[in-house]
């Protein structure tokens, strides 16, 4: 009897602690996914959803909004982490504003997300009035700034603010560099007229400095003037007239969509298409401009720097694609910019933490951003590159036409040249 | 008719003219500035943020009060002047090494003088066609800003330096939390005892009846001039404040649409008053700040309408809220604050 107790005392024994070991060694091969997240990663942005500018900023805003749901429904960013030697996961915190394109909300919306917990690492500013308002805010409080437009102050001094997009006048230079090349083509002699054609504002207004001013000059083009109209034009005729008068040639202004279908709309109604050639920033030949203007958009040209939406076996652009569709967007142009956004923003972090380990500081990623390899965006976009002195990520071009009803490609990669002020191209007088 | 606390009574013209006139408004006074000076110790940098620029928008609001609430000559340029003032403060502090003392006060100055270039039609004009006037000067400055690039960096606009007084340099929020709190206290003690004194009954005058108020010899031309200069001053002091609280200035910053809103801050804190200005500005950024919040949580909630719906709530809450005060309580909620008052003193004797 005693001995039967005993016998069966240390059977119990044996049993839990084979139990235990088995089950410590089944803990141990769960899968990322079957852990719980490290922690949450902290994203806010501040954009214009209802303003004047509201038609470019609120795809983008869905688009990079969608590419952080859609990580955090598929269980979060998985990583590596070097400190835990293992496959870790993050959610993502995206919160988000409306500045109405205005300054005034911007220190109050700045001041409650950055406060939020967890502490933000990174920010997307959509609206121009917030990017250029911040950029000394975020550098004081070690929060990595990402400016969907390119006007100076988002770049230049370098600080804590970086965009992607081609700084406004380096995208003249390319319609120039084009413009160039076109008059040539087509046999003429003589300096081609330039003239700017833009709104009064700062945005129209970014894009004429004395460095883009200088480029085009040094490749042979006569600055004829500069013309301006309302934000909502109702005819631009006596403008295209003036400026066919002082004898321009090409004619291109920091505009959107809602002024470049007037313009179509006029150059085509009064016969000037053979006179004058339009050209577009990349925010006016978006596929709106095919609605809104209709054929009269024909021999519309555009500087551009994205990939195009059917260039689906890119597989960056498919990625995209299959983001947008499942959360019923429209797929277009400014999809495929704001999701080449997000996935930066989140490729961003991705690369600190696999570098540094959880958790990550702002400084962390600002101090892994600047990686002379730079981010790749699966085709998106061009490669994206930073470096200590610059905070210009894409430095290739090229320009868009519309031809048959469809926006096509026209011309190859072009290298935008440097537009900072003191720089290579600042007039020397 | 202002009623006082039972037992109280003048006895003199000093006591009658006070404007903390009993025990119980100088104790309000006193804890009201102390938690005022403390906020920074009690609220995160969201609060302290929303603050300042209440008091900011204070400033700037009680000069067009001084303007359209006291004087009744109407102005949609309020917004430009505040972006003169922020100009002429950081241009005269950055390239000129003016002390920020003198550079604040000179763009207050320098402010209230274009006041007075544009106020020169409300000696000739008024109503409508005073405000077409004022807003062709929203429209000048706003012009200017954006083309005198030399001067104002145009597109650029210009990156400001923290403003540093006797050795002390305002570079966190706390600090020009502080700054902007004192200036706020001074401008808007200043705009009260300005208003009773001649020159306030002045310009009440003329609001009510310019006619009549040159019949009695008040020099109508003059004082409309003043009004502008006055209004404009406010304006200057605000902008100034406004570029070293936000570190960077371009002409976005002061638009036509601030100018329209300060307006409607004005109507619903309530006209020709002192208390109107503050009210309207700590409601209508509350009002503001809701919407900011609400908007996310209710897109989240209702993901097919989109954000953009739920993000114009804010507009569509200010032009309800103005439209409202305008049909039922075109004085304001400085009225309705009035009317508190003198039933709390009373009750429960309504006679």
């Amino acid at each position: 009897m005693k001995m039967a107790m005993r016998l069966l005392v240390l059977g119990l024994v044996l049993g839990m602690t084979i139990s235990c070991l088995v089950h410590d060694a089944g803990a141990e091969e769960k899968g990322v996914m079957d852990r719980d997240p490290i922690g949450t990663i902290g994203f806010f942005e501040i954009t214009d959803l209802t303003g004047p500018t509201s038609d470019t900023c609120v795809p983008h805003h869905n688009a990079i909004w969608d590419v952080i749901r859609s990580l955090n429904e598929e269980g979060g960013l998985v990583y590596h982490d070097p400190k835990t030697g293992r496959e870790e996961r993050v959610m993502i915190n995206f919160q988000y504003a409306d500045n109405k394109a205005q300054a005034g909300p911007v220190p109050t919306l700045y001041e409650r997300l950055s406060s939020m917990n967890p502490k933000p690492v990174m920010c997307y500013m959509g609206s121009s009035a917030a990017a250029e308002t911040i950029p000394k805010w975020t550098e004081r409080d070690q929060i990595v700034q990402i400016s969907g437009p390119s006007g100076l102050a988002t770049w230049y001094p370098p600080k804590w603010s970086f965009t992607t997009a081609p700084d406004y006048p380096a995208a003249a230079c390319t319609a120039a560099w084009w413009a160039m090349q076109d008059w040539k083509s087509k046999g003429r002699a003589g300096s081609p007229g330039w003239a700017w054609f833009t709104l009064d504002i700062p945005y129209g207004r970014a894009a004429i400095t004395p460095e883009s001013e200088a480029y085009i000059k040094s490749l042979g083009f006569n600055i004829v003037g500069t013309w301006t109209m309302p934000f909502v034009p109702v005819d631009t005729g006596p403008q295209f007239q003036s400026m066919i008068d002082k004898g321009a040639n090409y004619c291109y202004g920091n505009l959107v969509v809602l002024q470049q279908q007037k313009l179509m709309k006029d150059v085509t109604r009064l016969g000037l298409k053979d006179k004058i050639q339009v050209i577009s920033t990349p925010y006016g030949i978006m596929e709106d401009i095919l609605k809104m203007a209709g054929s009269d958009a024909e021999g519309l040209v555009g500087v551009h720097y994205a990939a195009f939406p059917d260039e689906l076996d890119k597989p960056g652009v498919k990625w995209a694609h299959d983001i947008s569709k499942k959360f019923g967007r429209t797929w277009t142009t400014d999809a495929v910019l704001g999701c080449a956004l997000g996935r930066l923003m989140v490729e961003f972090v991705k690369t600190a933490l696999q570098e540094r380990g959880w958790p990550v500081t702002g400084k962390d990623v600002y101090e892994t951003m600047l990686n002379p390899k730079g981010f790749d965006t699966g085709g998106l976009t061009p490669r994206v590159k930073f470096t200590e002195s610059e905070r210009r990520g894409t430095w290739v071009t090229y320009m868009r036409g519309v031809k048959d009803g469809k926006i096509v490609r026209i011309s190859e990669d072009f290298n935008i040249p440097d537009m900072k002020p003191d720089g290579p191209w600042t007039p020397k007088n | 008719m202002h009623w006082l606390p039972c037992g109280t009574y003048n006895v003199n013209y000093r006591q009658d003219f006070a404007i903390f006139r009993t025990i119980p408004h100088w104790i309000s006074l006193i804890v009201f500035l102390t938690l005022m000076a403390v906020m920074p110790f009690l609220v995160g940098r969201y609060i302290l943020s929303l603050l300042t620029v209440t008091c900011i928008t204070i400033i700037a609001v009680q000069g067009l009060g001084i303007l359209t609430g006291f004087a009744g000559q109407i102005s949609l340029g309020q917004a430009a002047f505040m972006g003169t003032g922020a100009y002429i403060s950081v241009i005269l502090y950055q390239r000129f090494s003016v002390p920020f003392p003198l550079a604040l006060f000179c763009a207050g100055f320098g402010t209230g003088l274009l006041g007075i270039l544009f106020g020169i039609p409300a000696v000739r004009i008024k109503g409508f066609y005073l405000a077409m006037s004022t807003l062709a000067a929203q429209l000048i400055l706003g012009w200017l800003f954006l083309h005198l690039r030399g001067i104002t960096g145009g597109t650029e606009g210009l990156h400001v330096e923290y403003a540093t007084v006797m050795g002390i340099t305002f570079d966190t929020l706390a600090e020009k939390y502080w700054l902007v709190m004192a200036c706020t206290a001074v401008m808007v003690y200043f705009a009260k005892n300005l208003m009773r004194t001649r020159v306030g009954r002045a310009l009440v005058a003329i609001r009510d009846n310019d006619l009549a108020a040159k019949v009695m010899g008040i020099e109508v031309s003059m004082y409309k001039l003043l009004a502008f200069f006055l209004s404009c001053f406010f304006a200057g002091i605000s902008g100034g404040l406004f570029a070293f609280y936000i570190d960077f200035i371009n002409p976005v910053q002061f638009t036509l649409l601030d100018s329209i809103l300060y307006l409607g801050i004005l109507i619903v804190g309530g006209m020709g008053s002192i208390m109107g200005p503050i009210f309207g500005a700590v409601s209508m950024k509350l009002i503001e700040e809701f919407a900011f919040f609400s908007s996310p949580t209710l897109t989240s909630w209702f993901p097919a309408f989109g954000a953009q719906i739920f993000a114009a709530l804010s507009l569509a809450l200010y032009s309800v809220i103005i439209i409202l005060f305008l049909v039922l309580e075109p004085r304001g909620i400085n009225h309705l604050w009035s009317i508190l008052k003198n039933r709390y003193r009373i009750y429960p004797f309504p006679y």
